[in-house]
Protein backbone atom coordinates (compact mmCIF):
# COMPACT_ATOMS: atom_id res chain seq x y z
CA UNK A 1 0.00 0.00 0.00
CA UNK A 2 2.77 2.14 1.49
CA UNK A 3 5.27 1.26 -2.03
CA UNK A 4 1.75 2.08 -4.37
CA UNK A 5 1.65 5.60 -2.62
CA UNK A 6 5.09 6.61 -2.66
CA UNK A 7 5.01 5.48 -6.68
CA UNK A 8 1.82 7.52 -7.39
CA UNK A 9 3.80 11.07 -5.77
CA UNK A 10 6.65 10.37 -7.57
CA UNK A 11 4.82 9.78 -10.76
CA UNK A 12 2.67 13.35 -9.71
CA UNK A 13 6.34 14.90 -8.93
CA UNK A 14 7.54 14.03 -12.62
CA UNK A 15 4.70 14.84 -14.48
CA UNK A 16 4.40 18.42 -12.80
CA UNK A 17 7.88 18.51 -13.31
CA UNK A 18 7.29 18.03 -17.30
CA UNK A 19 4.73 20.23 -17.43
CA UNK A 20 6.80 23.09 -15.58
CA UNK A 21 10.48 22.70 -16.86
CA UNK A 22 9.55 24.88 -20.40
CA UNK A 23 8.81 27.86 -18.43
CA UNK A 24 11.82 27.69 -16.49
CA UNK A 25 14.20 27.25 -18.96
CA UNK A 26 12.09 30.23 -20.94
CA UNK A 27 12.67 32.65 -17.47
CA UNK A 28 16.06 31.53 -18.28
CA UNK A 29 16.58 32.65 -21.30
CA UNK A 30 15.05 36.23 -20.32
CA UNK A 31 16.68 36.48 -17.74
CA UNK A 32 20.18 35.72 -20.09
CA UNK A 33 18.61 38.09 -22.98
CA UNK A 34 18.18 41.21 -20.76
CA UNK A 35 21.37 41.20 -18.84
CA UNK A 36 23.04 44.28 -19.76
CA UNK A 37 20.33 45.64 -22.32
CA UNK A 38 19.27 49.00 -22.52
CA UNK A 39 15.78 48.83 -24.15
CA UNK A 40 14.00 45.83 -23.36
CA UNK A 41 10.58 45.01 -24.56
CA UNK A 42 7.74 45.89 -22.75
CA UNK A 43 6.15 42.36 -23.82
CA UNK A 44 8.88 40.68 -22.45
CA UNK A 45 9.67 42.68 -19.13
CA UNK A 46 5.40 41.58 -18.34
CA UNK A 47 6.41 37.71 -19.23
CA UNK A 48 9.45 37.92 -17.32
CA UNK A 49 7.65 39.32 -13.70
CA UNK A 50 4.69 36.49 -14.35
CA UNK A 51 7.25 34.40 -14.58
CA UNK A 52 8.88 35.22 -11.84
CA UNK A 53 5.68 35.01 -10.11
CA UNK A 54 5.11 31.36 -11.12
CA UNK A 55 8.36 30.76 -10.15
CA UNK A 56 7.76 31.47 -6.65
CA UNK A 57 4.96 29.12 -6.46
CA UNK A 58 6.97 26.35 -8.52
CA UNK A 59 9.72 26.82 -5.51
CA UNK A 60 7.17 26.55 -2.98
CA UNK A 61 6.02 23.26 -4.43
CA UNK A 62 9.40 21.95 -4.81
CA UNK A 63 10.20 22.84 -1.54
CA UNK A 64 7.68 20.29 -0.05
CA UNK A 65 8.16 17.33 -2.91
CA UNK A 66 11.61 17.41 -3.34
CA UNK A 67 13.30 19.14 -0.07
CA UNK A 68 16.80 18.60 -1.21
CA UNK A 69 16.85 18.30 -4.75
CA UNK A 70 19.23 19.81 -6.83
CA UNK A 71 15.63 20.92 -8.48
CA UNK A 72 14.53 23.05 -5.13
CA UNK A 73 18.43 24.53 -5.21
CA UNK A 74 18.19 25.50 -9.01
CA UNK A 75 14.47 27.04 -8.86
CA UNK A 76 15.86 28.75 -5.58
CA UNK A 77 18.64 29.88 -7.98
CA UNK A 78 16.74 30.88 -10.64
CA UNK A 79 14.22 32.64 -8.38
CA UNK A 80 16.95 34.87 -6.65
CA UNK A 81 18.89 35.65 -10.28
CA UNK A 82 14.98 36.69 -11.37
CA UNK A 83 14.39 38.81 -7.85
CA UNK A 84 17.80 40.82 -8.41
CA UNK A 85 16.97 41.89 -11.73
CA UNK A 86 13.57 43.05 -11.57
CA UNK A 87 15.14 44.70 -7.68
CA UNK A 88 18.24 46.09 -8.35
CA UNK A 89 19.12 49.75 -9.53
CA UNK A 90 20.21 49.88 -13.68
CA UNK A 91 23.82 49.41 -13.47
CA UNK A 92 24.85 52.76 -15.56
CA UNK A 93 28.29 53.92 -13.56
CA UNK A 94 28.36 57.42 -15.41
CA UNK A 95 24.86 58.49 -14.85
CA UNK A 96 25.22 57.27 -11.22
CA UNK A 97 28.34 59.41 -10.89
CA UNK A 98 27.00 62.31 -13.05
CA UNK A 99 23.72 62.04 -10.37
CA UNK A 100 25.80 61.74 -7.04
CA UNK A 101 28.15 64.67 -8.14
CA UNK A 102 24.96 66.97 -8.63
CA UNK A 103 22.57 66.39 -6.20
CA UNK A 104 23.97 64.13 -3.76
CA UNK A 105 27.56 65.67 -3.28
CA UNK A 106 26.23 69.23 -1.86
CA UNK A 107 23.91 67.83 0.00
CA UNK A 108 26.92 65.48 1.90
CA UNK A 109 28.84 68.70 2.00
CA UNK A 110 26.12 70.25 3.81
CA UNK A 111 26.01 67.38 6.11
CA UNK A 112 29.66 67.32 7.03
CA UNK A 113 29.35 71.30 7.23
CA UNK A 114 30.51 70.75 11.40
CA UNK A 115 32.70 68.55 11.03
CA UNK A 116 34.70 70.47 8.50
CA UNK A 117 34.70 73.30 11.02
CA UNK A 118 36.11 71.40 13.07
CA UNK A 119 38.55 69.62 10.94
CA UNK A 120 39.33 72.80 9.84
CA UNK A 121 39.84 74.15 13.81
CA UNK A 122 41.85 71.16 14.66
CA UNK A 123 44.16 71.46 11.70
CA UNK A 124 44.75 75.22 11.82
CA UNK A 125 45.21 75.12 16.19
CA UNK A 126 47.59 72.36 15.80
CA UNK A 127 49.73 73.93 12.62
CA UNK A 128 49.90 77.22 15.25
CA UNK A 129 51.31 74.92 17.82
CA UNK A 130 53.39 73.42 15.55
CA UNK A 131 54.94 76.85 13.80
CA UNK A 132 55.40 77.95 18.04
CA UNK A 133 57.23 75.22 18.63
CA UNK A 134 59.44 75.03 16.11
CA UNK A 135 59.98 78.75 16.20
CA UNK A 136 60.58 78.99 19.56
CA UNK A 137 62.34 75.91 19.78
CA UNK A 138 64.26 75.22 16.33
CA UNK A 139 65.44 71.59 17.23
CA UNK A 140 62.29 70.24 17.99
CA UNK A 141 62.06 70.34 13.92
CA UNK A 142 63.80 66.89 13.99
CA UNK A 143 60.38 65.87 15.79
CA UNK A 144 59.01 66.68 11.86
CA UNK A 145 61.41 66.58 9.23
CA UNK A 146 63.93 64.30 7.66
CA UNK A 147 67.72 65.21 8.65
CA UNK A 148 68.35 65.88 4.64
CA UNK A 149 65.06 68.77 4.19
CA UNK A 150 66.96 70.51 7.45
CA UNK A 151 70.00 70.46 5.78
CA UNK A 152 68.61 71.34 2.39
CA UNK A 153 67.04 74.39 4.43
CA UNK A 154 70.13 75.21 6.72
CA UNK A 155 72.01 75.39 3.18
CA UNK A 156 69.81 78.22 1.90
CA UNK A 157 67.60 76.32 -0.32
CA UNK A 158 64.33 74.49 -0.31
CA UNK A 159 63.43 70.21 -0.41
CA UNK A 160 61.76 70.84 -3.11
CA UNK A 161 64.18 73.16 -5.30
CA UNK A 162 65.55 70.19 -7.57
CA UNK A 163 62.94 67.89 -7.62
CA UNK A 164 62.88 67.96 -11.06
CA UNK A 165 65.94 67.09 -11.81
CA UNK A 166 65.56 63.50 -9.81
CA UNK A 167 61.88 62.54 -11.30
CA UNK A 168 60.43 64.16 -14.44
CA UNK A 169 57.45 65.67 -14.34
CA UNK A 170 54.39 63.42 -14.91
CA UNK A 171 56.15 60.68 -12.57
CA UNK A 172 56.70 63.16 -9.89
CA UNK A 173 52.81 64.22 -10.70
CA UNK A 174 51.95 60.47 -10.61
CA UNK A 175 53.57 59.75 -7.63
CA UNK A 176 52.05 62.68 -5.33
CA UNK A 177 48.52 62.31 -6.36
CA UNK A 178 48.82 58.73 -5.29
CA UNK A 179 50.67 59.40 -1.86
CA UNK A 180 48.25 62.43 -1.18
CA UNK A 181 44.74 60.15 -1.99
CA UNK A 182 45.95 57.14 0.03
CA UNK A 183 46.92 60.05 3.02
CA UNK A 184 43.17 61.39 2.95
CA UNK A 185 41.61 57.96 2.60
CA UNK A 186 44.17 57.14 5.72
CA UNK A 187 42.46 60.35 7.54
CA UNK A 188 38.47 59.37 6.16
CA UNK A 189 39.26 55.91 7.35
CA UNK A 190 41.14 56.20 10.62
CA UNK A 191 37.90 57.71 11.90
CA UNK A 192 36.21 54.05 12.35
CA UNK A 193 38.68 54.33 15.65
CA UNK A 194 36.35 55.84 17.27
CA UNK A 195 37.54 59.40 15.98
CA UNK A 196 40.54 58.98 17.43
CA UNK A 197 42.48 57.86 14.56
CA UNK A 198 41.50 61.16 12.51
CA UNK A 199 42.07 62.99 15.22
CA UNK A 200 45.77 62.39 15.91
CA UNK A 201 46.25 62.31 11.66
CA UNK A 202 45.21 66.03 11.30
CA UNK A 203 46.53 67.26 14.35
CA UNK A 204 50.13 65.37 13.42
CA UNK A 205 49.59 67.30 9.75
CA UNK A 206 48.76 70.61 10.84
CA UNK A 207 52.16 70.31 13.27
CA UNK A 208 54.12 69.07 10.00
CA UNK A 209 52.90 72.21 7.75
CA UNK A 210 53.21 75.02 11.12
CA UNK A 211 56.71 73.52 11.83
CA UNK A 212 58.02 73.68 8.21
CA UNK A 213 56.98 77.23 7.96
CA UNK A 214 58.50 78.29 11.08
CA UNK A 215 61.68 76.26 10.12
CA UNK A 216 61.64 78.05 6.76
CA UNK A 217 60.75 81.54 8.26
CA UNK A 218 63.91 81.18 10.44
CA UNK A 219 66.31 80.84 7.62
CA UNK A 220 63.95 83.32 5.25
CA UNK A 221 62.73 80.96 3.22
CA UNK A 222 59.43 81.11 3.92
CA UNK A 223 58.05 83.44 1.60
CA UNK A 224 59.94 80.75 -1.42
CA UNK A 225 58.10 77.67 0.81
CA UNK A 226 54.46 79.81 0.33
CA UNK A 227 55.44 80.24 -3.24
CA UNK A 228 56.03 76.61 -4.28
CA UNK A 229 52.75 75.76 -2.30
CA UNK A 230 49.79 78.19 -3.15
CA UNK A 231 49.34 76.61 -6.84
CA UNK A 232 48.30 73.05 -5.45
CA UNK A 233 48.12 73.95 -2.01
CA UNK A 234 44.81 75.28 -1.23
CA UNK A 235 42.94 72.73 -3.14
CA UNK A 236 44.85 69.49 -0.88
CA UNK A 237 44.55 70.94 2.05
CA UNK A 238 41.07 71.26 1.41
CA UNK A 239 40.75 68.01 1.00
CA UNK A 240 42.67 66.61 3.37
CA UNK A 241 40.41 68.97 6.01
CA UNK A 242 37.17 67.21 3.86
CA UNK A 243 38.92 63.66 4.46
CA UNK A 244 39.31 64.75 8.12
CA UNK A 245 35.91 65.73 8.49
CA UNK A 246 34.01 62.56 6.78
CA UNK A 247 36.80 61.05 9.33
CA UNK A 248 35.26 62.92 11.99
CA UNK A 249 31.78 62.10 11.04
CA UNK A 250 31.98 58.07 10.74
CA UNK A 251 33.96 58.43 14.62
CA UNK A 252 30.76 60.61 15.57
CA UNK A 253 28.41 57.80 14.39
CA UNK A 254 29.97 55.51 16.51
CA UNK A 255 30.17 57.42 19.47
CA UNK A 256 26.95 59.03 19.22
CA UNK A 257 24.22 56.35 16.84
CA UNK A 258 21.42 57.91 17.73
CA UNK A 259 18.28 56.49 17.08
CA UNK A 260 20.32 53.39 14.96
CA UNK A 261 22.16 50.84 15.54
CA UNK A 262 26.12 51.86 15.91
CA UNK A 263 26.20 49.62 12.79
CA UNK A 264 23.59 51.78 10.62
CA UNK A 265 24.62 54.86 12.18
CA UNK A 266 28.29 53.52 10.75
CA UNK A 267 27.00 52.48 7.95
CA UNK A 268 24.98 56.00 7.18
CA UNK A 269 27.93 58.03 8.13
CA UNK A 270 30.73 56.07 5.78
CA UNK A 271 27.77 56.31 2.66
CA UNK A 272 27.34 60.02 2.89
CA UNK A 273 31.14 60.73 3.68
CA UNK A 274 32.46 58.06 1.10
CA UNK A 275 30.75 60.60 -1.98
CA UNK A 276 32.78 63.42 -0.61
CA UNK A 277 36.15 61.31 -0.37
CA UNK A 278 35.36 59.94 -4.10
CA UNK A 279 35.05 63.89 -5.35
CA UNK A 280 38.28 64.30 -2.79
CA UNK A 281 40.32 61.93 -4.40
CA UNK A 282 39.69 63.33 -7.99
CA UNK A 283 40.51 66.90 -6.93
CA UNK A 284 43.86 65.47 -5.82
CA UNK A 285 44.65 64.22 -9.17
CA UNK A 286 44.22 67.70 -10.74
CA UNK A 287 46.50 68.87 -7.24
CA UNK A 288 49.03 66.29 -8.29
CA UNK A 289 49.08 67.52 -11.93
CA UNK A 290 49.92 71.08 -10.62
CA UNK A 291 52.33 69.80 -8.13
CA UNK A 292 54.43 68.20 -10.55
CA UNK A 293 54.19 70.23 -13.40
CA UNK A 294 53.59 73.84 -12.27
CA UNK A 295 54.64 74.24 -8.49
CA UNK A 296 58.23 72.81 -9.18
CA UNK A 297 58.89 75.02 -12.75
CA UNK A 298 61.11 78.17 -11.33
CA UNK A 299 60.09 79.93 -14.74
CA UNK A 300 56.72 80.06 -13.62
CA UNK A 301 56.00 83.53 -11.89
CA UNK A 302 54.05 84.01 -8.48
CA UNK A 303 50.64 86.10 -10.13
CA UNK A 304 50.41 82.72 -12.06
CA UNK A 305 50.81 80.73 -9.63
CA UNK A 306 48.05 82.39 -7.44
CA UNK A 307 45.86 82.42 -10.25
CA UNK A 308 46.48 78.58 -10.88
CA UNK A 309 45.85 77.81 -6.78
CA UNK A 310 42.95 80.24 -6.37
CA UNK A 311 40.93 79.22 -9.74
CA UNK A 312 41.14 75.50 -8.87
CA UNK A 313 39.68 76.06 -5.41
CA UNK A 314 36.97 78.30 -7.08
CA UNK A 315 36.47 75.58 -9.17
CA UNK A 316 36.44 73.04 -6.32
CA UNK A 317 34.24 75.31 -4.29
CA UNK A 318 31.57 75.36 -6.87
CA UNK A 319 31.86 71.87 -7.37
CA UNK A 320 31.43 70.76 -3.83
CA UNK A 321 28.36 73.11 -3.47
CA UNK A 322 26.83 72.31 -6.92
CA UNK A 323 26.76 75.34 -8.18
CA UNK A 324 28.75 74.01 -11.27
CA UNK A 325 25.92 72.60 -12.70
CA UNK A 326 22.52 74.32 -13.40
CA UNK A 327 19.94 75.06 -10.63
CA UNK A 328 16.93 73.36 -11.82
CA UNK A 329 17.17 69.69 -12.94
CA UNK A 330 16.60 68.85 -16.45
CA UNK A 331 13.53 66.53 -17.77
CA UNK A 332 14.10 62.87 -16.99
CA UNK A 333 17.08 63.56 -14.42
CA UNK A 334 15.59 63.53 -11.26
CA UNK A 335 17.22 60.26 -10.26
CA UNK A 336 19.74 58.23 -11.77
CA UNK A 337 17.32 55.17 -12.04
CA UNK A 338 14.58 56.67 -13.99
CA UNK B 1 24.23 33.71 15.03
CA UNK B 2 22.65 35.29 12.26
CA UNK B 3 24.01 32.61 9.62
CA UNK B 4 21.76 33.77 6.78
CA UNK B 5 19.58 36.79 5.95
CA UNK B 6 16.43 35.58 3.89
CA UNK B 7 14.44 37.58 1.16
CA UNK B 8 11.30 37.68 0.44
CA UNK B 9 9.82 37.39 -2.72
CA UNK B 10 6.31 37.73 -4.55
CA UNK B 11 3.78 35.75 -2.28
CA UNK B 12 5.67 35.49 0.30
CA UNK B 13 8.14 32.56 -0.34
CA UNK B 14 11.35 33.57 1.58
CA UNK B 15 14.42 32.51 0.64
CA UNK B 16 17.17 32.18 3.00
CA UNK B 17 21.05 33.25 1.78
CA UNK B 18 23.67 31.53 3.89
CA UNK B 19 26.23 34.24 5.00
CA UNK B 20 29.91 33.04 4.50
CA UNK B 21 32.28 33.38 7.43
CA UNK B 22 36.24 34.15 7.59
CA UNK B 23 37.13 30.20 6.07
CA UNK B 24 35.45 31.24 2.83
CA UNK B 25 36.33 34.55 2.59
CA UNK B 26 40.06 33.64 3.23
CA UNK B 27 39.93 31.06 0.78
CA UNK B 28 38.63 33.28 -2.08
CA UNK B 29 40.86 36.33 -0.95
CA UNK B 30 44.06 33.49 -1.09
CA UNK B 31 42.86 32.91 -5.11
CA UNK B 32 42.59 36.52 -5.49
CA UNK B 33 46.12 37.46 -3.94
CA UNK B 34 47.59 35.02 -6.08
CA UNK B 35 45.91 35.91 -9.48
CA UNK B 36 46.44 39.68 -8.68
CA UNK B 37 50.27 38.98 -7.47
CA UNK B 38 50.94 36.87 -10.51
CA UNK B 39 49.40 39.25 -13.54
CA UNK B 40 50.90 41.84 -11.86
CA UNK B 41 54.51 40.12 -11.99
CA UNK B 42 53.80 38.93 -15.46
CA UNK B 43 53.07 41.69 -16.49
CA UNK B 44 56.21 43.53 -15.25
CA UNK B 45 58.52 41.17 -15.65
CA UNK B 46 57.45 40.63 -19.89
CA UNK B 47 57.25 44.36 -20.24
CA UNK B 48 60.67 44.88 -19.02
CA UNK B 49 61.72 42.05 -20.62
CA UNK B 50 60.75 43.60 -24.17
CA UNK B 51 61.46 47.17 -23.02
CA UNK B 52 65.16 46.78 -22.44
CA UNK B 53 66.11 43.27 -24.21
CA UNK B 54 67.02 41.77 -20.39
CA UNK B 55 66.15 41.90 -16.82
CA UNK B 56 69.25 44.17 -15.89
CA UNK B 57 67.04 47.37 -16.35
CA UNK B 58 65.91 49.61 -13.41
CA UNK B 59 63.81 52.76 -13.19
CA UNK B 60 66.60 54.75 -11.88
CA UNK B 61 69.90 54.34 -14.56
CA UNK B 62 67.55 55.40 -17.51
CA UNK B 63 67.37 58.80 -19.28
CA UNK B 64 64.33 61.22 -18.00
CA UNK B 65 62.40 60.42 -21.48
CA UNK B 66 63.34 56.50 -21.62
CA UNK B 67 62.15 56.54 -17.69
CA UNK B 68 58.88 58.21 -18.50
CA UNK B 69 57.60 55.59 -20.98
CA UNK B 70 59.08 52.70 -19.07
CA UNK B 71 57.50 54.44 -15.70
CA UNK B 72 54.19 54.42 -17.51
CA UNK B 73 54.20 51.53 -20.00
CA UNK B 74 55.25 49.19 -17.54
CA UNK B 75 55.33 49.90 -13.63
CA UNK B 76 52.29 52.13 -13.15
CA UNK B 77 50.34 49.56 -15.20
CA UNK B 78 51.68 46.82 -12.70
CA UNK B 79 50.69 49.02 -9.66
CA UNK B 80 47.31 49.47 -10.93
CA UNK B 81 46.48 45.57 -11.73
CA UNK B 82 47.84 44.71 -8.18
CA UNK B 83 46.11 48.09 -6.59
CA UNK B 84 42.65 48.19 -8.51
CA UNK B 85 42.17 44.58 -9.22
CA UNK B 86 39.30 44.34 -6.13
CA UNK B 87 37.45 47.44 -6.95
CA UNK B 88 37.30 47.21 -10.69
CA UNK B 89 36.23 43.70 -10.72
CA UNK B 90 34.05 43.72 -7.89
CA UNK B 91 32.03 46.59 -9.95
CA UNK B 92 32.37 45.17 -13.25
CA UNK B 93 31.70 41.77 -12.36
CA UNK B 94 28.97 43.13 -9.70
CA UNK B 95 30.16 41.52 -6.88
CA UNK B 96 32.47 38.52 -7.85
CA UNK B 97 35.79 38.05 -8.65
CA UNK B 98 37.38 35.18 -9.92
CA UNK B 99 38.20 34.04 -6.27
CA UNK B 100 34.96 34.38 -5.11
CA UNK B 101 33.71 33.01 -8.14
CA UNK B 102 35.75 29.93 -7.78
CA UNK B 103 35.15 29.87 -3.85
CA UNK B 104 31.25 30.25 -4.83
CA UNK B 105 30.72 33.36 -3.06
CA UNK B 106 28.93 37.20 -3.78
CA UNK B 107 28.81 40.48 -2.47
CA UNK B 108 25.02 41.79 -2.23
CA UNK B 109 23.52 44.30 -0.23
CA UNK B 110 22.16 43.59 3.43
CA UNK B 111 18.98 43.57 1.92
CA UNK B 112 20.27 40.77 -0.97
CA UNK B 113 19.64 42.69 -3.61
CA UNK B 114 23.59 42.93 -5.76
CA UNK B 115 25.64 46.03 -4.45
CA UNK B 116 25.98 49.35 -5.38
CA UNK B 117 28.91 50.69 -7.07
CA UNK B 118 29.45 53.01 -4.13
CA UNK B 119 29.62 50.20 -1.77
CA UNK B 120 31.49 48.24 -4.02
CA UNK B 121 34.14 51.33 -3.54
CA UNK B 122 33.49 52.06 -0.03
CA UNK B 123 34.31 48.75 1.07
CA UNK B 124 37.27 48.71 -0.88
CA UNK B 125 38.89 52.14 0.74
CA UNK B 126 37.86 50.36 3.71
CA UNK B 127 40.68 47.79 3.31
CA UNK B 128 43.74 50.15 4.53
CA UNK B 129 42.29 50.11 8.11
CA UNK B 130 40.97 46.28 7.57
CA UNK B 131 44.32 45.37 6.60
CA UNK B 132 46.01 47.32 9.56
CA UNK B 133 48.26 46.18 11.25
CA UNK B 134 49.82 43.89 8.50
CA UNK B 135 48.27 40.96 7.05
CA UNK B 136 44.44 41.87 7.81
CA UNK B 137 44.69 41.03 11.47
CA UNK B 138 42.14 43.77 12.35
CA UNK B 139 39.70 42.59 9.36
CA UNK B 140 39.97 38.93 10.67
CA UNK B 141 39.27 40.09 14.58
CA UNK B 142 36.27 41.83 13.56
CA UNK B 143 34.66 39.08 11.39
CA UNK B 144 35.25 36.94 14.04
CA UNK B 145 33.84 38.66 17.08
CA UNK B 146 30.41 40.13 14.82
CA UNK B 147 27.38 37.73 14.26
CA UNK B 148 27.26 38.39 10.51
CA UNK B 149 30.77 37.46 9.99
CA UNK B 150 31.54 40.92 8.30
CA UNK B 151 34.95 42.90 8.12
CA UNK B 152 35.10 46.66 8.68
CA UNK B 153 34.85 47.38 5.21
CA UNK B 154 31.37 45.54 4.86
CA UNK B 155 30.17 47.26 8.17
CA UNK B 156 30.75 50.61 6.16
CA UNK B 157 29.64 49.57 3.00
CA UNK B 158 26.60 47.78 4.16
CA UNK B 159 27.77 44.98 2.13
CA UNK B 160 27.51 40.84 2.89
CA UNK B 161 29.18 38.45 1.59
CA UNK B 162 26.80 35.07 0.86
CA UNK B 163 27.51 31.86 -0.52
CA UNK B 164 26.20 31.94 -4.44
CA UNK B 165 24.50 28.49 -4.68
CA UNK B 166 23.52 27.19 -7.71
CA UNK B 167 22.81 23.77 -9.09
CA UNK B 168 25.21 22.16 -10.65
CA UNK B 169 24.27 22.89 -14.43
CA UNK B 170 25.12 19.19 -15.74
CA UNK B 171 23.45 16.96 -13.57
CA UNK B 172 20.46 19.33 -13.60
CA UNK B 173 20.82 19.00 -17.67
CA UNK B 174 20.46 14.88 -17.04
CA UNK B 175 17.86 15.52 -14.85
CA UNK B 176 15.73 17.68 -16.53
CA UNK B 177 17.35 17.82 -20.31
CA UNK B 178 14.79 14.75 -20.87
CA UNK B 179 12.12 13.48 -21.32
CA UNK B 180 11.34 11.98 -17.11
CA UNK B 181 10.81 8.49 -17.18
CA UNK B 182 8.13 7.17 -14.87
CA UNK B 183 10.34 3.92 -14.14
CA UNK B 184 12.42 6.33 -12.33
CA UNK B 185 11.51 8.47 -8.98
CA UNK B 186 13.53 12.20 -9.44
CA UNK B 187 15.60 10.78 -6.55
CA UNK B 188 17.12 7.79 -8.30
CA UNK B 189 17.46 10.30 -11.43
CA UNK B 190 19.52 12.54 -9.52
CA UNK B 191 21.71 10.17 -7.85
CA UNK B 192 22.86 7.84 -11.09
CA UNK B 193 23.25 11.80 -12.55
CA UNK B 194 25.44 12.60 -9.78
CA UNK B 195 27.38 9.04 -10.06
CA UNK B 196 27.55 10.40 -13.79
CA UNK B 197 28.71 13.44 -13.43
CA UNK B 198 31.78 12.18 -10.91
CA UNK B 199 32.44 9.45 -12.39
CA UNK B 200 35.77 10.13 -13.08
CA UNK B 201 36.45 11.76 -9.86
CA UNK B 202 35.60 8.15 -8.30
CA UNK B 203 37.77 5.37 -7.92
CA UNK B 204 37.37 2.77 -10.51
CA UNK B 205 36.29 -0.12 -7.91
CA UNK B 206 33.85 2.10 -6.12
CA UNK B 207 32.28 3.42 -9.27
CA UNK B 208 31.82 0.02 -10.75
CA UNK B 209 30.46 -1.19 -7.66
CA UNK B 210 28.13 1.71 -7.66
CA UNK B 211 27.05 1.55 -11.13
CA UNK B 212 26.19 -2.64 -10.60
CA UNK B 213 24.28 -1.89 -7.09
CA UNK B 214 22.10 0.61 -9.11
CA UNK B 215 21.60 -1.96 -12.34
CA UNK B 216 20.81 -4.93 -10.05
CA UNK B 217 18.94 -2.60 -8.00
CA UNK B 218 16.43 -2.58 -12.16
CA UNK B 219 17.25 -5.28 -12.43
CA UNK B 220 18.70 -4.63 -15.76
CA UNK B 221 21.51 -7.08 -17.17
CA UNK B 222 25.21 -6.63 -15.82
CA UNK B 223 27.47 -5.86 -18.41
CA UNK B 224 30.87 -7.98 -19.26
CA UNK B 225 34.39 -7.40 -20.26
CA UNK B 226 37.70 -6.25 -18.11
CA UNK B 227 38.64 -2.97 -16.99
CA UNK B 228 37.98 -0.07 -19.77
CA UNK B 229 36.04 -1.89 -21.62
CA UNK B 230 33.53 -3.13 -18.15
CA UNK B 231 33.92 0.66 -16.94
CA UNK B 232 32.56 1.99 -20.54
CA UNK B 233 29.75 -0.43 -20.29
CA UNK B 234 28.65 0.39 -16.76
CA UNK B 235 28.57 4.00 -17.28
CA UNK B 236 26.92 3.24 -21.03
CA UNK B 237 24.30 1.24 -19.24
CA UNK B 238 23.77 4.21 -16.46
CA UNK B 239 23.52 6.85 -19.39
CA UNK B 240 20.59 4.09 -21.36
CA UNK B 241 19.13 4.08 -18.01
CA UNK B 242 18.49 7.99 -17.58
CA UNK B 243 17.16 7.94 -21.01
Amino acid sequence: MKHSSAKKSDSAVAHWLQGRMPGWKRQESLLQSQRGRRHIDSDEVLEFVNGYRSLSRDLSLARHALPDSQITVYLQSLLLRSYDLIHRKPYNLLRQFFYMLRYELPQAVRELRGAIIASFSILAISALIGWWLVYTYPEMVSLFASPKMIDTVQKGGLWTDNILSVLPSSILSQQIMFNNIVVAMSAFVLGTLYGLGTLYFMSLNGAMLGSMFAFTARYHLAGRLFEFIIAHGIVELSVIILAGAAGMKIGEAIVRPGQLSRRDAFNRAASTAGKVIAVGALLLVGSGLIEGYISPNHHIGLATRISVGVGYAVFMLLLLSGRLWPRTPQAGESGPHD
Amino acid sequence: MDEHITITSVGGVEVKLDLVALGGRSYAFVIDWHIRFLAALTYYLVGTYFFSGGFHFVLGSLAKAQMTTYYFAIVLPAMLIYFLYHPVLEVTMQGHTPGKRMAGIRIVGKDGRSASAGALLLRNVFRLIDSLPIFYVLGIIVCLINKQHLRIGDMAAGTVLIYDEKASEKRLRLIMGQEISHALSTQQRELIAELLERWNELEAGKRRAFAREILVKFGLPLPGGRRQALDNALQGSLQQLLK
